[in-house]
């Protein structure tokens, strides 16, 4: 790792930070080429260890990253590459491979799956990925291949502002980031190393599988014995591109100070990567340097594709919701049929009110590593109800306490578990146990409340608004939309606790979203209550009618009566076009004006073209093109809101200005007009 | 280690499920020699992570622990069992196994260990109820 920056430019770096940097060579420079024309840091003698393409950073006095320090003139160059498969590697650095390899998930040792071959180079650094350095200097040294997954399809691994979502789901990205899903080691011969890891999660192979990407990082120095016991290269840290900038203190890295022995493709392998800090995300210094791509285009890493492997039982799972995602702790995120994601389900709780007010559960095929998959022909699986409990839906036979259910798919099967009898008849703790083949494959935790009229009184939630954001003219047949579903639930009792929402029709298999208290979305009106959202994913496959059914409870357990929404699925729904705001409202005749443009514009096909046009007296005509990435005055990518800044001169008038969409099936809107006031 | 164990029974048999930690990188990358063993009695299952289980009986679990000085005659016991007898389940966190017909309703136990060559290693015992 190390600068492309001269070194009379970082020097001047060095003198704001007052950080030194020597640029005299040492004896690892001229003994390991990789570290030819890094900045070296003056304390220690060694090149800083910098990831390509981003800033150095540094610790604070104390060594913590709190806040990181960037040293913004000195850039990381390249060096090392890593790539999936096993290309020639010559003069010149091989390019990322032009289709990804698809592997099964899991490797080779415990189920029957597959690895994911790579190659990694050293790099000299230069222009672009630089030149492999064939050298035998890096002989004998591991090299760590880390595999991390875009568990959430959307295009990236880690924390984005510039997806879908935005900062919604910027808390569950990090389980993206923070946590491998393969990793091994590798050891370097002539600069180069090769060989395969094994990839533990996956996704449906009906669902193209799970993106991954490979990334690579290693200690360089000589085998020292005072060092780690002579396991562990003595020097510096390199590594191609990380969805984080990690810890690199050997001491937190390596296990035991290297007592295991020294690394390699077929020994146990102690090392933990940690993240130094979280990924920045839209830094204003930094931007959102770590957020790595899955399409091949960050020139230092490279991309897989891993699918689940055979089914070994099933399990019940819920929709993951973005909303109120906890950031420190691992969650099992799940990716399912049609980029669904899912989170493990081990217990629920209703209440003993006698018929209705359910709770929903889903049961999916998984593959030994608990990856959904897609389920052989037919199998068939048995729920069987705790006492106190009933199968309310599925019921094919009339038994409320067993069901025989086909799994068709990796989609699985909605069930909706309720309590049996009357109210307050049941034992507080119940469970549901479903079988493959007989055996047990996973039970459910049930948790019996008092009814309504229950011990302890009090009275039942009311849901006082269920809103879906967005388009409200309905939402597109063939389109994935993503929405965020808002409940208002009252509560005389002031213990409103939960709520969610069953999503059905329209060609979408039920699914259950649990909502999370939250605030309500900027500029929605909401009444008085609990604030609970939640994030709808879903993709309508027919014109129709898209049904929603809220359901909330208390502390006590006492149900909401349920509200229902029908939300319009249509064949093509034009694009929803807010009245632009333009800021200042009034300009001057006499001189040029810095008009800033913005607009809320929403689509869920996507939209192709925002733009706000004028009418100067001759019929609109466009006056600039609005854009939502985060760049050249739009203040938050991927939010919705449109901006553009445009310098103008107008003559004295009124004139009126409105937004115009279209989007990716060429269906367009227009907004109502504002206006804009331009003094003589 | 061991943190949380529980049986469950249906028609066809039982299971048992264990959350905890263990060294499940290495054994998906390098087929770390991990086993679990579920004992009741002195009737066993033990589950290699990279090969077909064994149950039968042993001695060594008659004072109800396994200890590492009986690990290398206790692998040399125990013949193969029906295939729906399996793991089910591994995890970074979690195992589930199907349970042999020869377990019955009643107290189990579970371990996890590992041999190599400069010594083994032995997870903490964990208690539970088959139903």
């Amino acid at each position: 790792m190390r600068s492309t920056s001269r070194c009379r430019e970082r020097a001047a770096a060095a003198v704001v930070l007052a950080i030194t940097l020597a640029c005299t060579a040492t004896g690892a420079r001229a003994q390991f080429p990789i570290f030819a024309n890094d900045p070296i840091d003056a304390s220690s003698g060694r090149a800083f260890a910098i990831l390509p393409g981003v800033p150095l950073i540094l610790p604070q006095a104390n060594g913590k990253f709190d806040p990181p320090i960037v040293v913004g003139g000195t850039i990381g160059d390249v060096d090392l590459v890593v790539r999936a498969g096993s290309p020639v590697v010559g003069p010149g650095m091989p390019p990322p491979a032009a289709t990804p390899p698809v592997a099964i998930a899991g490797g080779t040792r415990v189920v029957g799956g597959s690895e994911i071959p790579f190659t990694v180079v050293v790099s000299d650094g230069s222009a672009g990925t630089g030149v492999p350095l064939l050298g035998p200097e890096m002989d004998g040294i591991p090299v760590i291949v880390f595999a991390f997954a875009d568990l959430d399809g959307d295009g990236v691994v880690g924390p984005t502002n510039a997806d879908l979502d935005g900062a919604a789901d910027n808390a569950r990205e990090l389980q993206e980031s923070n946590y491998v899903v393969g990793r091994t080691a590798a050891i370097f011969s002539n600069g180069v190393a090769r060989g395969s890891v094994a990839v533990w999660r996956g996704a449906p192979a009906s669902s193209g599988g799970l993106h991954v990407v490979l990334t690579a990082g290693a200690y360089v120095g000589p085998f020292s014995p005072g060092f780690m016991l002579g396991n562990v290269p003595d020097g510096p840290g390199v590594a191609t591109l990380l969805p984080f900038f990690p810890r690199l203190d050997p001491d937190r890295v390596i296990e035991s100070k290297g007592r295991g022995g020294p690394a390699g493709p077929e020994v146990r392998l102690g090392v933990e990567l940690e993240p130094a800090f979280d990924p920045p995300v839209d830094d204003p210094v930094l931007g959102t340097p770590f957020a790595l791509p899955v399409d091949g285009s960050s020139p230092t890493i490279d991309r897989a594709v891993v699918q689940s492997g055979a089914m070994s039982r099933v399990r019940f799972v819920r929709p993951s919701v973005a909303p109120g995602f906890p950031v420190d702790a691992p969650v099992e995120l799940l990716p399912g049929a049609g980029g669904a994601l899912f989170e493990p389900l081990g217990s629920v709780t209703l209440p003993d009110d006698g018929p209705g007010n359910g709770v929903h559960a889903r049961i999916v095929p998984v593959d030994l590593l608990d990856d959904i998959t897609d389920p052989p022909a037919g199998p068939a699986v048995t729920l069987t109800a705790g006492p106190g409990m009933r199968i309310a839906s599925p019921d094919t036979d009339g038994d409320p306490t067993t069901e025989t259910i086909a799994i068709a798919s990796a989609a699985g099967v909605d069930v909706v578990l309720d309590d049996l009898g009357g109210p307050d008849d049941g034992p507080s703790l119940s469970r549901i146990t479903v079988a493959v083949a007989g055996l047990p494959a996973d039970a459910l935790d049930v948790t019996l409340t008092p009814s309504g009229g229950g011990p302890g009184g009090g009275s039942a939630p009311a849901i006082a608004l269920a809103a879906l954001t967005g388009n409200p003219a309905g939402v597109s047949a063939g389109c994935r939309t993503t929405r965020t579903l808002v409940a208002v639930v009252t509560d005389a009792d002031g213990d409103a606790a939960s709520a969610s929402a069953l999503v059905s029709g329209a060609g979408v298999s039920p699914t259950t979203i649990a909502l999370a208290p939250a605030a309500a979305p900027t500029g929605m009106v909401v009444p008085p209550g609990a604030v609970f959202v939640g994030a709808l994913g879903v993709t309508p496959t027919a014109p129709g009618t898209l049904d929603l059914r809220i359901d909330a409870l208390d502390a006590a357990g006492h149900a909401a009566a349920p509200l229902s929404l029908a939300v319009p699925v249509l064949a093509s729904v034009a694009p929803a076009v807010g009245i632009p705001t333009v800021t200042p409202s009034v300009a001057s005749s006499r001189t040029r004006t810095t008009l800033t443009l913005t607009a809320n514009v929403g689509d869920d096909c996507g939209l192709r073209r925002v733009a706000v046009e004028i009418d100067r007296g001759r019929g609109f005509r466009r006056l600039a093109r609005l854009r939502d990435d985060g760049r050249r005055g739009d203040a938050v990518a991927a939010d919705g809101v449109y901006t553009a800044v445009r310098r103008v001169r107008l003559p004295a008038g009124t004139f009126a200005v409105r937004t115009t969409a279209k989007n990716r099936v060429r269906v367009t809107a227009t907004s109502a007009a504002a206006t804009l006031q331009v003094t003589p | 280690m061991l943190s949380a164990a529980r049986g469950d029974a249906a028609a066809g048999g039982r299971a048992a499920a264990f959350e905890g930690s263990f060294d499940f990188p290495n054994a998906v990358q390098v087929g770390y020699p991990l086993n679990l063993v579920v004992y009741a009695g002195t009737t066993f299952v033990r589950y290699p992570a990279t090969g077909a289980p064994v149950t039968g009986t042993s001695a060594a679990l008659a004072d109800g622990t396994l200890a590492e000085s009986e690990l290398p005659a206790f692998m040399a016991q125990g013949s193969p069992t029906d295939s729906a007898v399996r793991v089910v389940t591994m995890t970074p966190s979690a195992i589930r196994v199907t349970l042999p017909a020869t377990f019955a309703p009643g107290p189990a136990t579970a371990v996890l260990f590992t041999i190599l060559p400069d010594g083994s290693v032995l997870s903490n015992a964990i208690d539970f109820t088959l139903p």
